[in-house]
């Protein structure tokens, strides 16, 4: 029981030292808010809007009071998480960036779990059977596979195997036009289409999974401890699975969840290829209608989010690893 | 064959890279960017060697040139980055203090924040001239390269021959510059090849959105071409790029690689 | 005296170690027995191969080691044609090793309780706690139940020594390899563990090989004594005849050192 509030105990402080890191974040996104060249109101009204309009965007931005004045109103703004209107869907902005952020969520776990899992197995073999030929040749081809761009891979993945062989649909979410029978159908549907994209992220961030857990495995064989562990005798698959195998995970679980964070920033150009309608393309959207209100909102959020990401990834971290456990 | 290694192979590929980039007007037979030269989207030929893409524009030039601006894009941005990431993580790491923290705070902030996000933002924002995007990869890659600096520059500092300079009564600046800075070159020289690699992905995936100088052929725009040329069974508008994109950003990798590894005493 | 047949018998032990390209030779030609309650201390200088010979018995070499000729006679079985699964069988239940610094031994992430449990299963011996809690009892463990329920790390040196000489004899094994088991402790402690080590040998009818640099300590719990130097033994004996009666000139050189670091010592304090 004690050790259940000294656990949430430790979650509360980690919250409020995340407080001056969002709060820095937000700053920043005012301070390009007033690097945006040209006059802000009409940037957040658009550039159609009537005059009367634009007039009471400044008003209500207080953009034509001094500039402290601006930051609290936009730092209130903020915190009530109104991230402002959106131009091109005249619908809140928070609301566009709700309803596209469960696809990139998808994606992004799928990309990273199967980047993960690929990972740890060819690390773990590469790194057991480290004297064998098949080290070398899986280092180099995961080597080769991390020196090479996303749209690269996913456009040659997509010419074979959308194109050439017609297995996987080229984009989107789900056919077009098509009605579903029913639920099962329409979640086969959306893994059908997933696929490809997913697969795109899962080799490119395989490639540094792969070198992470194949040092990090060698790391636990030669240290002292295995050594021990053989010594008495134990068998090889409970040398591996419970003396090697979590010791070694540790830091490439980590990773795995720093990059997750970052991957909800917009997996922008795999949505991008693959038509995925998620936060990527949103913002590419935005960029290419100027709909500035958007793409500040997405970035304020999403800034936002990998930060709190972060704090609770290293929470997590600090509760697996009884090392660290102590040390609060 | 001893001298026959891997590092002798990346060196050469990297000089053979800046030879075609520093010579593209020679080596390129025709003006990239002059749309309608040619047929559109014709094969490899004696005519294109690499094929033209939708806009009748020759491939084989255009990679010549992808590869120049690559290049100029990779070593300017990753200089710039690593003279301030330098600058930074020796102040940082030596002196520490307020100003240290507060630094590594910034550059904290920095890292928190999605950077390919920032990137696109910001080249929005400006205008998506080549000097604004040399500017822009610049300023987003010196943190990560800061704190890299800097906790190198911690673990020296506390080595014998520093505190003994020390003792003897040196000034900061001297220690700096002649104890400490000679130790951190493998890592730095090590930052910036990665930095290159970088800089030249994001420069090729800005191409690739769309967001380049159009002035400065990018392999990313023909690789934004590829995406609807392949539709229509134009691969040469795929392959090319792309491996000319794969070997650049490799070569870099491999160096950094290898120069923390021939380089760094400690890690024989 | 009647000649017991013997638990442990080396024979020409030879090992050498490849370096770069180029060999080094570990231990050379080396024989020795052990017999049944018996205690044997190898002593010798870093690199005189004492820490080898006690690696060939439970197969640990390194990678770039490799056994170029020897015996290693357990029961009678060469150790060293033995299948690697037979070999497991017989570490950590009939032969034992303790190395020195044991907090870096016991991996951090399991629990001590856990790491017993592996032992006892992958033996296939029922796990049985209350033999684990007697016997860390009996090694003057303090409140055995909570440091069966810790993590290694959060155990101190001397702690940790006696878990690890608990694991070591736990499944009643007929020979315990100690190899430097006192090095990494502090003074005091390195006294405590070597008391314990005595305690052992009366209290367990065990073999032991102690593996020390410190020729007082082998001194101090050997029946006999075998010193090596540069991969060769180079005199064997009891305690008595080693230090006071040594045959050759390294070992004389060897405790003379010793004795005059002592005697420096023990003149400063007077």
């Amino acid at each position: 029981m004690r050790e259940l509030t000294s656990v949430f105990y430790r979650l509360f402080i980690r919250l409020i030292l995340l407080i001056p890191v969002v709060l820095a974040v937000v700053t920043v996104g005012f301070i390009l808010i007033k690097l945006f060249p040209g006059d802000p109101a009409v940037l957040l009204a658009g550039e159609a809007a009537s005059p009367q309009y634009i007039e009471r965007v400044r008003e209500s931005y207080g953009l034509d009071r001094p500039i402290w004045e601006q930051y609290i109103r936009y730092l209130e703004k903020v915190m009530v998480f109104d991230l402002g209107y959106s131009l091109s869907y005249k619908r809140p902005v928070l609301d566009v960036i709700l309803t596209r952020l469960p696809y990139t969520i998808i994606l992004a776990v799928s990309g990273l779990s199967i980047g993960l899992i690929l990972g740890l197995l060819l690390g773990i073999v590469s790194a057991w059977y480290r004297k064998k030929l098949i080290s070398p040749i899986i280092s180099s081809v995961a080597f080769i596979f991390y020196s090479t761009p996303v749209y690269v891979l996913g456009q040659f993945l997509i010419y074979y195997f959308a194109i050439t062989y017609r297995v996987f649909p080229v984009g989107g979410v789900v056919t077009i036009g098509v009605e579903h029978s029913n639920f099962y159908a329409y979640i086969l549907d959306v893994l059908w289409h997933l696929t490809l994209p997913s697969i795109t992220l899962g080799l490119v961030f395989m490639a540094s999974y792969v070198k992470l857990t194949r040092s990090s495995f060698l790391e636990v064989l030669s240290s002292s401890y295995f050594l021990a562990a053989r010594s008495m005798g134990l068998r090889t698959s409970t040398l591996i699975l419970k003396h090697a195998l979590r010791n070694a995970i540790i830091p490439v679980v980590t990773l795995a969840g720093v990059q997750l964070g970052m991957l909800i920033g917009g997996v922008i150009i795999t949505e991008s290829m693959f038509s995925w309608p998620g936060i990527g393309q949103l913002t590419m959207e935005a960029v290419s209608t100027r709909d500035y209100p958007l793409l500040l909102g997405i970035f304020i959020f999403t800034s936002v989010a990998v930060v709190v990401i972060n704090a609770v990834v290293d929470f997590i971290y600090g509760v697996i690893d009884p090392r660290i456990k102590d040390r609060w | 064959m001893r001298w026959l290694n891997s590092l002798t192979i990346c060196v050469v590929l990297t000089l053979l890279l800046g030879i075609v980039g520093l010579l593209a007007d020679l080596i390129a037979p025709y003006d990239p960017l002059n749309t309608r030269m040619f047929r559109g989207l014709q094969p490899p030929s004696n005519v294109n060697l690499m094929g033209t893409d939708q806009l009748g524009r020759d491939v084989f030039s255009w990679v010549i040139y992808g590869i120049r601006t690559s290049l100029l894009v990779g070593l300017s941005s990753a200089t710039i980055a690593v003279a301030i990431a330098v600058l930074i993580g020796l102040l940082s790491g030596y002196r520490g203090g307020i100003i240290g923290n507060t630094l590594m705070r910034v550059a904290d902030v920095f890292l928190s924040i999605p950077r390919f996000m920032l990137i696109i933002v910001t080249v929005v924002l400006l205008s998506p001239r080549i000097s604004n995007i040399i500017l822009v990869i610049a300023i987003f890659s010196w943190p990560e390269a800061a704190r890299v600096v800097r906790s190198e520059v911690l673990s020296i500092k506390e080595r014998e021959y520093v505190m003994a300079a020390k003792a003897l009564g040196s000034r900061d600046l001297d220690i700096m510059v002649s104890e400490i800075l000679p130790n951190v070159i493998p890592t730095i020289l090590s930052l910036w090849t990665l930095i290159i690699a970088d800089a030249i992905l994001t420069e090729s995936a800005l191409g690739f959105l769309g967001l380049s100088d159009l002035n400065y052929p990018s392999l990313g725009v023909m690789l934004m071409m590829a995406k609807n040329a392949i539709f229509v069974g134009g691969w040469w508008v795929l392959l090319f790029p792309s491996i000319a994109l794969v070997i650049l950003i490799l070569v870099f990798n491999s160096l950094s690689d290898k120069l923390i590894e021939r380089l760094s005493p400690r890690l024989g | 005296m009647i000649r017991l047949k013997p638990l442990l018998e080396v024979r020409e032990l030879t090992v050498v170690y490849k370096v770069r390209d180029t060999m080094k030779y570990a231990v050379k030609n080396v024989s020795f027995t052990l017999g049944e309650d018996e205690v044997l201390a190898i002593v010798g200088e870093s690199g005189s191969g004492k820490s080898t010979i006690a690696l060939s018995i439970v197969g640990a070499l390194p990678e770039n080691a490799v056994v170029v000729r020897g015996r290693i006679l357990f029961k009678g079985v060469d150790l060293l044609r033995l299948r690697p699964s037979e070999r497991r069988d017989i570490n950590g239940k009939e032969i034992s090793i303790i190395y020195q610094d044991p907090i870096a031994h016991l991996n951090p992430l399991r629990k001590v309780r856990l790491i017993f449990k592996d032992l006892f299963e992958d033996h296939g011996v029922e796990f049985n706690i209350q033999k684990v809690l007697e016997l860390l009892r009996k090694l003057k463990v303090p409140d055995p139940q909570r440091v069966l329920e810790s993590y290694p790390f959060q155990l101190s040196g001397g702690m940790a020594q006696r878990v690890f000489i608990a694991l070591a004899l736990v499944l009643n094994p007929k020979l315990l390899i100690a190899d430097e088991p006192t090095s990494a402790l502090d003074l005091t402690i390195q006294a405590q563990v070597v008391r314990l080590l005595r305690e052992v040998r009366e209290n367990f009818r065990i073999s032991m090989i102690i593996i020390t640099h410190d020729i007082g300590v082998a001194a101090s719990i050997a029946d006999r004594i075998l010193v090596m130097c540069d991969g060769e033994l180079v005199e064997e004996g009891s305690p008595e005849e080693v230090l006071l009666r040594p045959k050759s000139k390294y070992t004389a050189n060897l405790v003379n050192s010793t004795k005059t670091l002592y005697e420096g010592v023990m003149s400063w304090v007077y």
